[in-house]
């Protein structure tokens, strides 16, 4: 069968319950919202190919379920994953406060250069917002990575978003495939070396 | 059966063959022909105007290797029967020349099919021993393959019913429809005076055609009358002896280590769906008290069938635990009314919180917004839980929360909405919801737990049950990195209610709620799915994340009635292997004496028909209550209470 990609990516939502993970990902992948949303038990996952700078990059986006109760589970699937949304809600601060436990969570069960970003979620509703935008950059800039303010049911920026991160998985995998095709003097990865854990997702990237 | 070999004018019809049947054992006669490879054949005799009536319908015949001329020219139909006695066939044995002068001599080895009255599938699966009335072994085939088996026994099971026996499991009765015994058992009805209309010959039918049986004591006393008439004595006189005569020759288990032959499960056995229970039957179980009489059958029938909608309000309180089951008229409604105040009372506790309470009490107000969210995503596109401050969405949130300051040490978790859903959308009461939502919640609390300890225990034991009913798909999950099965989540965190519409699911519910036909029913429906679906989730080289997308897009598209049935099929198969592991045997909570096979003999084989002399009466009688209770209307069934 002809291929229809030349990349995957494999990437990750999460954040507290209720934030709009699998909103945003509804928004992204069928560019609709429904009010009438389910709560995503288990874990679920949605397709969507982009183009980017000319690759087609086929993007697995993997949806949890949000409570602390299941992390024991969706912890399982933070090993492949290259890039992570973390996502809260803006008009809820706890989900705005338990951002570091995921990222912690992160930490102890995903890979070390996994690509992360910082999603603030349901942007639209502007009167109940209890987290400003600049926290939610400061935030980011704490952990050294990308911060977005979206909307899944008013549709702002979750195209921006996935984009952002998938472009930043895209270059990081291609400058270290070219590190690896000119490796730097004295220090040469043998394949049969053991690797560290976790293992870097390049190992498990597809390159098709 | 030199009558056959003889008869001339008799024309046969091939309604089985197989080669490289080899044969074990049969009468004496025949001793030089033990260990030969040949052909098996079954064959029917086509009756015409010149028949004789001695020529028996059908017979089994055995043929030593290569009669494939004689099988072409009795298909065209040019010859006659009197070709079989011109063998001169090789067979493959050191002994060639001398097997050839016997066969020359006695002909090839034929048994007429209605002497047959039990046969014998041994725990390998493909020897198989033939029985007459007295016991008297006919003759004993290892076919090749367990394939080649079940063709053979699906074929006779076109004119014969194979009812296994109650302490040997690949023991099974033969019962030919046209036996006297049938005809008996229409006789007794007619001695009941009953009405013979159709619905009556269809309830008949479906005694013979469907036994079942686990059932219900009530009916013992007429059942009982029907039973003995149906009883061919002889065929259970004969039980005990060969019993003995088998466990003698069974356990020569060495005769057959060369064919290395790896566990096989019992044939599935179909067991039907029936109708609900219906308004009548319930309340013909109701006495005076208003107490049921007979709470074995009404779960059985539940268990069989479901409930009918308009039943199900009541039933439901009683399957979750509102009124115990012994529970009087009197007694429900004093509890309906202590139910109520304990409920408000508990309500209060919460509904008294001030502002300033809430915000010093954040595992509270965390678990209470988390419930709010959930229950405005909780099937809200049912028209009773859809649109804007829909009322039904505010007592879910209300009964949710009670059930918080119930049970705090659990709080509230993902998940707990939907089950309650479905309970709610029926009894419309926040007091019953929410104490049929308790009794629900004992059963599945530990799903909800927080290490997910028995979530985890569940996706070991569906792997452990696949592996047992299909080791192909289980090492295949395996060799895909799925043998953790987390992709059948969602089915057991919520008993499937995200896979099921509302009275799918509700009908599922209220089968599993049971607590028949054993522990852990719903791991088996889910094995029964994946069955189902073996073969597209091993196609395509599928990995997790296919079987994943695989599963989840399985919502709506579910039989779950079939898959009910194909269950209780598979928990028959589990129960009567051979190779029953304890681990299975754990998750299934089938207790060890229950289990089959050689190991399970009574100790004492020598004492005739005492202690071990109920042959299969009960498990008959039971699987003809549980038919004429589920086959038939209420008037009907109240007719045969004793």
């Amino acid at each position: 069968m002809a291929k229809t990609y030349d990349y995957l990516f494999k990437l990750l939502l999460i954040g507290d319950s209720g934030v709009g993970k699998t909103c945003v990902l509804f928004r992204f992948s069928e560019d609709a919202f429904n009010t009438t949303f389910i709560s995503t038990i288990g874990i679920d996952f949605k397709i969507r190919t982009i183009d980017l700078d000319g690759k087609k990059i086929k993007l697995q986006i993997w949806d949890t379920a949000g409570q602390e109760r299941f992390r024991t589970i969706t912890t399982a699937y933070y090993r492949g994953a290259m890039g992570i949304m973390l996502v809260y809600d803006i008009t809820n601060e706890k989900s705005f406060e338990n951002i570091k436990n995921w990222i912690r969570n992160i930490e102890e069960n995903a890979s070390a250069d996994v690509e992360k970003m910082l999603l603030g979620n349901k942007c639209e509703l502007e009167e109940k917002r209890q987290v400003s935008k600049e926290r939610g950059e400061q935030l980011a800039i704490e952990y050294g990575i990308k911060f977005i303010e979206t909307s899944a049911k008013a549709s702002i920026r979750v195209e921006d978003a996935f984009f952002t991160l998938a472009r930043d998985i895209k270059a990081k995998m291609e400058k270290k495939l070219k590190e690896a095709s000119n490796p730097p003097k004295g220090h040469q990865l043998r394949a049969s070396e053991p690797q560290k854990k976790p293992t870097s997702w390049l190992s498990r990237c597809s390159l098709l | 059966m030199d009558d056959i070999v003889g008869d001339k004018n008799a024309k046969f019809k091939e309604l089985y063959n197989q080669d490289g049947v080899f044969l074990r054992q049969a009468g004496e006669m025949y001793t030089p022909m033990f260990g030969c490879t040949g052909s098996l054949y079954l064959w029917e005799h086509i009756s015409d105007a010149e028949s004789k009536p001695e020529v028996p319908s059908r017979f089994l015949e055995w043929r030593p290797q290569d009669f494939v001329e004689l099988k072409t020219a009795l298909d065209e139909g040019s010859e006659e029967w009197t070709l079989i006695e011109s063998v001169k066939k090789r067979c493959r044995t050191s002994s060639g020349n001398m097997v050839k002068d016997f066969l020359n001599s006695i002909g090839n080895l034929n048994v007429c099919f209605s002497n047959i009255k039990s046969l014998r599938c041994s725990k390998h699966d493909v020897l198989t021993t033939f029985y007459d009335g007295s016991c008297e072994l006919l003759a004993s085939f290892v076919f090749p393959t367990s394939e080649s088996r079940e063709h053979f026994l699906g074929t006779i099971q076109a004119f014969v019913r194979l009812q296994p026996t109650r302490r040997d499991k690949s023991l099974f009765i033969v019962y030919d429809a046209a036996s006297p015994g049938f005809k008996d058992l229409e006789k007794s009805f007619a001695a009941l005076d009953l009405k013979t209309d159709s619905s009556f010959w269809s309830l008949l039918k479906n005694i013979k055609s469907n036994p079942y049986e686990k059932s219900m004591e009530a009916f013992a006393k007429v059942t009982g009358y029907v039973y003995n008439s149906v009883d061919d004595e002889e065929h259970y006189m004969a039980q005990d002896d060969l019993q003995r005569s088998i466990s003698e020759i069974g356990d020569d288990a060495s005769a057959y280590a060369v064919y290395d032959i790896p566990n096989c499960l019992p044939m599935r056995v179909d067991y039907p769906r029936c109708n609900p229970l219906t308004r009548e039957q319930w309340r013909a179980q109701l006495n005076g008290e208003g107490q049921l009489e007979d709470v074995e059958s009404i779960k059985t029938l539940i268990f069989r069938g479901g409930i009918s909608p308009d039943i199900r309000r009541v039933v439901w309180k009683f399957l979750l635990g509102y009124y115990p089951w012994d529970s009087t008229e009197k007694e429900r409604h004093a509890l309906d009314i202590s139910k109520m105040e304990s409920y408000y009372k508990i309500k209060m506790q919460w509904t008294t919180f001030s502002k300033e309470q809430e915000d010093n009490f954040s595992d509270f107000s965390q678990r209470k917004s988390l419930i709010e969210k959930d229950v405005n995503r909780t099937d809200r596109v049912l028209d009773f839980y859809a649109g804007e401050n829909n009322y039904n969405i505010f007592s879910l949130n209300n009964i949710l929360l009670t059930y918080l300051l119930y049970n705090f040490d659990l709080g509230y978790v993902q998940g707990m909405s939907y089950l309650l859903s479905p309970i709610y959308m029926l009894l419309r009461c926040e007091v019953e919801a929410f104490w049929c939502f308790v009794g629900f919640m004992k059963q599945v609390m530990s799903n909800f737990d927080y290490d997910q300890n028995a979530m985890k225990e569940q996706l070991k034991s569906m792997y452990l049950l696949v592996n047992f009913i299909d080791p192909q798909l289980s090492k295949y999950f395996e060799d895909h990195e799925c043998a953790n099965m987390y992709f059948c989540f969602r089915w057991l965190l919520v008993w499937y209610k995200r896979e099921l519409q509302q009275d799918e699911v509700a009908r599922l519910w209220e089968v599993l709620w049971t607590g028949y036909p054993c522990k852990n029913f719903h791991l088996l429906i889910g094995v029964a799915i994946l069955e189902h679906e073996r073969d597209a989730l091993m196609g395509d080289n599928n990995g997790f994340t296919e079987i994943l997308k695989f599963i989840n897009e399985l919502t709506g598209k579910l039989d779950i009635n079939l898959m009910i049935n194909h269950a209780e099929g598979i928990y028959h198969q589990i129960k009567d292997a051979d190779h029953l592991t304890d681990a299975v045997r754990n998750i299934l909570g089938i207790p060890v004496a229950e289990a089959s096979g050689l190991q399970s003999k009574p100790e004492d084989d020598r004492s005739p028909r005492k202690g071990v002399s109920e042959p299969d009466e009960i498990e008959f009688e039971k699987s003809i209550y549980s038919n004429f209770l589920s086959s038939s209307t209420g008037r009907l069934v109240f007719l045969f209470r004793p």
